[in-house]
């Protein structure tokens, strides 16, 4: 399956300012990028194109190698072998101080010895502007993220929302081409993160600046990126946009990784239509519609993701349909979030399966309980095969 | 609930301070004796400090040893300073373990062997013995209190600040000068007291690696009581016990606020987060 290709992923999101216009090189270019330290192999042959204006995630674990990407970036490590270009220029051998690429630190990093002001002319008073230049700068930074009046105060008289805007202006004060963001919103509690991260996107819009973000929380990389790069051990293993990430993943570690999923292995048996037919295991027949780039051969296993929230929950068994699947179990469990009902079912087969349905109704009118006999179903349309 | 002062509590705490700082109080209590008498009492009288602050050799040697505190002091900050940011920047590489416990080993050194293995250094190199080699000698053993009075703040220096400080336009020396140095000052502030204060009344380091003219107090102390104790040297020795102890309380005042500072700022960020 070829999900990799930065045309398809412009296509996806409809957005004018999407620069994948084929004709304009990379803003970054990582080309053959290695990164080991002693034995270890942080970074493994990397090839990443990242667009001016995009908003771009990289995604893992920890240990995955996405902090040393952004390092490498940033000019506090060298590459191996290999190099990144900006803007069609070899940044090695640039030292960090030399790079119009700036980075917001997961600790916000603010000079704790240093006002807010001071914090946010820093990288101008080493550029040596004028002061008159350098004041105007820091009041439009100070408004950019709403912190006029703060000027004075010194780091440890700010809520933990105030540092990171303090760290974020100050970042952004020197208008660097690319801005890092190293875990941005780790330290924030949830709903501080959410406002944040639509004031994020809103200043990378305004300002017109690409915007590379390190992250292990999956919610904010979808919420904010244009495009997001999932890596495990050194290695890409899927550049796409949110959308495709999620319902497209490229392999089931992608689709495990990004939000909750169903795993499950089947045998293609051939075509109806414009539909492909597998077995499960014990021999339940399943219809998917297959994407354009799949290659259906009669008797290849293949690994079936399918989302909880594509499962409809019911008692009663739906109506037949050549385009719907369906598989009959007893609720083991149902666990209660609010705005969603997850149900784990235990399907006659042995196999558990997690299906999720909104609470349209009160909980206390909900038909399905705990050891009902209920169907699960879905349609062909709704899930995804990947390689086994 | 826990009584604080009960009579156990009381008791021990008495005769733990009388132990540590009755002989102390002694040499203060007799430094304003009248009489000429060191363990006879004949009434109060500051005529001692007077006397004292009039002898030219001890004023001299007083002198000296101010010079020689002052300069090893700073000497020793900035080297121990210095190694030990090497040491926490370093990271690992072979052989760490033992330079860094060759920093410290100075430390549980006896006195007695550094200062003969300076002497043997100094007459090896042909270096006259005066001022200098005093000098190099305290620097040489409080480097090594520098170092840990340093590296205990360098060690909770957040380094993504030298980063940050890096990444906005800074050179590795300017990073140091503009934001390492400032914020762990207090620190080197503390460290440069010691330091002083260790050089102010040692004697043992000091006799192996003085030469002729340059003798310091303690040393100037140490020859006069052999000839016999003199309300004077009680004079002084208080004198002497109020700069090392002004010292000491400095230098803890200077961590204790550094200390409340940090912790203010650990409560910020966790009310924040």
């Amino acid at each position: 399956m070829n999900f990799l290709d930065p045309a398809s992923a412009a296509s996806a999101r409809a957005e004018p300012a999407t620069p994948q216009a084929p004709a304009r090189p990379p803003l970054i270019r990582f080309e053959n990028v290695t990164k080991t330290f002693g034995s270890f192999t942080a970074i493994s042959d990397l090839n990443l194109d990242i667009q001016e204006r995009e908003f771009f995630s990289l995604l893992g674990p920890s240990g995955c190698g996405k902090t040393t990407m952004m390092r490498l970036l940033a000019g506090f490590e060298e590459v191996t072998s290999g190099r990144i270009l900006l803007d069609g220029q070899d940044l090695t051998g640039t030292p960090a101080n030399r790079r119009p690429i700036n980075m917001m630190f997961q600790s916000y990093a603010l000079f704790p010895h240093m006002s807010v002001a001071k914090n946010i002319g820093f990288g101008l008073k080493q550029e040596r502007w004028k002061k008159r230049d350098l004041q105007d700068r820091v009041d439009e930074m100070l408004a950019l993220v709403q912190l006029e009046g703060f000027a004075d105060r010194k780091p440890h008289q700010l809520s933990g929302g105030q540092m990171q805007r303090v760290a974020l202006a100050r970042s952004l004060a020197k208008k660097p081409k690319v801005l890092l963001l190293d875990e941005p919103l780790g330290a924030l509690d949830k709903k501080l993160r959410e406002e944040t991260q639509f004031q994020l996107m809103d200043v990378q819009d305004r300002l017109g600046l690409t915007f590379i973000i390190v992250t292990h929380d999956q919610d904010e990389a979808m919420t904010v990126s244009s495009r997001i790069a999932v890596m495990k051990a050194g290695k890409l293993l899927q550049t796409d946009t949110p959308a495709r990430i999620y319902e497209h993943p490229a392999s089931s570690y992608v689709a495990d990784f990004i939000g909750n999923v169903n795993l499950i292995n089947v045998e293609l048996s051939g075509m109806e239509g414009d539909l492909a037919l597998a077995r499960w295991d014990g021999g339940t027949r399943l219809a998917i519609r297959p994407q354009p780039e799949d290659v259906m051969t009669p008797g290849a296993r293949k690994t079936l993701v399918l989302r909880p929230e594509k499962i409809h929950v019911t008692k009663d068994r739906p109506a037949e349909a050549h385009n719907v699947n369906m598989v009959e179990g007893t609720v083991e469990e149902i666990s209660y979030t609010g705005s969603a009902s997850t149900f784990l079912v235990r399907l006659d087969g042995g196999m558990l399966i997690r299906a999720q349905e909104a609470n349209r109704l009160l909980t206390s009118r909900r038909e399905v309980d705990w050891n009902d006999r209920v169907w699960l179903s879905w349609r062909a349309g709704a899930c995804v095969l990947v390689d086994a | 609930m826990i009584r604080r002062f009960n009579i156990f509590n009381l008791t021990s705490l008495t005769f733990g301070l009388a132990f540590l700082y009755l002989p102390l109080l002694l040499v203060v209590i007799y430094s304003f004796n009248d009489s000429r008498l060191v363990t006879v009492w004949g009434g109060f009288s500051t005529k001692w400090y007077g006397i004292a602050l009039n002898n030219d050799a001890y004023l001299e040697a007083a002198w000296i040893t101010l010079r020689i505190a002052f300069v090893s002091a700073t000497l020793a900050t900035v080297l121990g300073t210095l190694s030990t940011v090497v040491m926490v920047r370093a990271g690992s590489f072979p052989g760490r373990t033992l330079f860094s416990g060759m920093i410290f080993a100075p430390l549980v050194m006896p006195e007695v062997v550094t200062g003969l293995s300076l002497l043997l250094l100094f007459v090896a190199i042909g270096l006259d013995r005066g001022f200098w080699t005093i000098t190099i000698a305290h620097a040489t053993f409080a480097m090594c209190y520098a170092s840990v009075v340093v590296s205990s703040r360098l060690a909770s220096f957040d380094r993504s600040l030298e980063y940050a400080a890096l990444d906005l336009g800074c050179t590795p020396f300017s990073a140091f000068r503009q934001v390492t140095l400032p914020v762990i000052a207090p620190a080197v502030i503390s460290a440069w007291l010691l330091s002083f204060t260790l050089s102010l009344d040692d004697l043992v380091i000091a006799t192996f690696t003085s030469g002729p003219g340059s003798t310091t107090l303690p040393m100037k102390l140490y020859s006069s009581v052999r000839l016999g104790v003199s309300p004077e040297i009680n004079a002084l020795s208080t004198m002497l016990i109020g700069i090392v102890t002004a010292g000491v309380i400095t230098a803890s005042l200077v961590n204790r606020r550094q200390e409340r500072r940090r912790q203010q700022d650990h409560r910020a960020a966790a009310a924040a987060a």
